[in-house]
């Protein structure tokens, strides 16, 4: 169903979401069973098919270790834009991305990926995480505050 | 070489150099995660999905047949023995790698269960690999991976069950046999000793104790 590109890309994919490679491997063979099981009905959009049913899978295995994340009803952003340009605009070492990817949650981490590596949109991403819009951009308004004081550096700022 | 650079080519270069091991690959290359052979990749795909469901409803069916034939203890066997095969066939990366029984078993600290270092663990002219946690009926359990010189694999397990489950299965220190099933290509033997569930798992065709 895959070659190895697509694996390894769906298995970079895994990583994002988990933080760890042993879980990733379980989320990949986990997801490619299930893709197997239900085959998507568009053969072309089969990767996007499977790095949904694989964030689905996770998310539902973080629910039964409830894990949940409760997100503060304030910090809306006021603009769309604004929170993509300050993502595009930030400057970071690896030993600063290393340190604030630990610290970041699975669906942040998930929504940066889709973003950098992906090349999603941010409405993309929202239609991936079954998300409305203004909750992805809340999401990456706070990423950005936290990724910026102690870390990143806007070009701006230069 | 830890220059600030933009977040998105940081991101890129943290996940550019991921990939999957030569075995991991291997494994996903596993006829378990392959269509069908013949099955088109591209096109067709509700074709497929309609030829899936129909054999998945054939199966369905006759799964649900030998499973109404069969008592309540023996589906429990065979759904331990579906687990079992399905744990052996995933081949998910050991956890520990060590040849020494002692020090594989005292890696799992995290059961709730005193796990057992039964002679019977390893078939003959077996060599040791490692061990990794799994489940078996939803409990935590530990599985033990072994090779012969040929290089295969048999996986054996060490589980626990609730009382009124174990019972259901074959007690060797009463003298009763080892149930064996063959699930999925999978030859497993599944007893109970010392209050604990053992499964044994190896290739159909390889064992070497068939009369067990």
């Amino acid at each position: 169903m895959f070659d190895d590109a697509e694996l390894n890309r769906l298995f970079r994919y895994c990583r994002a979401l988990t933080d760890s490679e042993a879980d990733a491997f379980d989320l990949l063979q986990g997801g490619m069973e299930r893709c197997l099981r239900t085959p998507p009905a568009d053969s072309e959009r089969r990767i996007a098919y499977a790095m949904k049913i694989m964030s689905n899978l996770w998310r539902d295995g973080l629910r039964r270790e409830r894990v949940v994340h409760f997100e503060p009803l304030d910090d809306e952003p006021t603009a769309l834009d604004p929170a993509l340009e300050g993502l595009e605009a930030a400057l970071i070492t690896r030993d600063e991305l290393d340190h604030a990817w630990r610290e970041l949650r699975e669906d942040e981490r998930e929504i940066l990926f889709l973003w950098a590596v992906e090349g999603y949109t941010l409405a993309e991403v929202a239609i991936h995480l079954d998300r409305p819009k203004g909750s992805v951009l809340s999401i990456v308004h706070r990423m950005r505050r936290r990724l910026r004081p102690e870390s990143a550096k806007e070009i701006s700022e230069r | 070489m830890n220059e600030p650079r933009p977040l998105k080519k940081a991101i890129q270069e943290r996940y550019g150099n991921e990939a999957l091991s030569d075995e991991q690959l291997a494994t996903l290359r596993q006829p378990v995660y392959r269509a069908p052979a013949g099955r088109p990749v591209r096109g067709s795909w509700l074709l497929a999905g309609g030829l899936t469901a129909l054999a998945l409803t054939l199966v369905s069916f006759i799964y649900t047949a030998q499973w109404y034939r069969a008592g309540s203890e023996n589906r429990l066997l065979v759904t331990i023995a579906e687990e079992v095969a399905a744990n052996h066939l995933k081949l998910k990366p050991l956890e520990i790698e060590n040849p020494e029984l002692g020090t594989v078993l005292s890696y799992f600290t995290e059961l709730d269960f005193q796990l057992v270092p039964s002679p019977r663990l390893g078939g003959a002219g077996e060599t040791l690999l490692g061990g990794r946690y799994c489940s078996i009926q939803g409990l935590a359990a530990a599985q033990l991976r072994y090779q012969d010189a040929n290089g295969t694999l048999s996986t054996w397990y060490e589980a626990t069950l609730p009382a009124q489950s174990l019972a259901a299965v074959p007690d060797i220190s009463a003298g009763e046999r080892p149930s064996r099933f063959l699930v999925r290509g999978v030859d497993i033997l599944l007893w109970r000793e010392h209050g604990l569930v053992f499964a044994e798992a190896r290739p159909s065709g390889s064992r070497s104790r068939p009369g067990e």
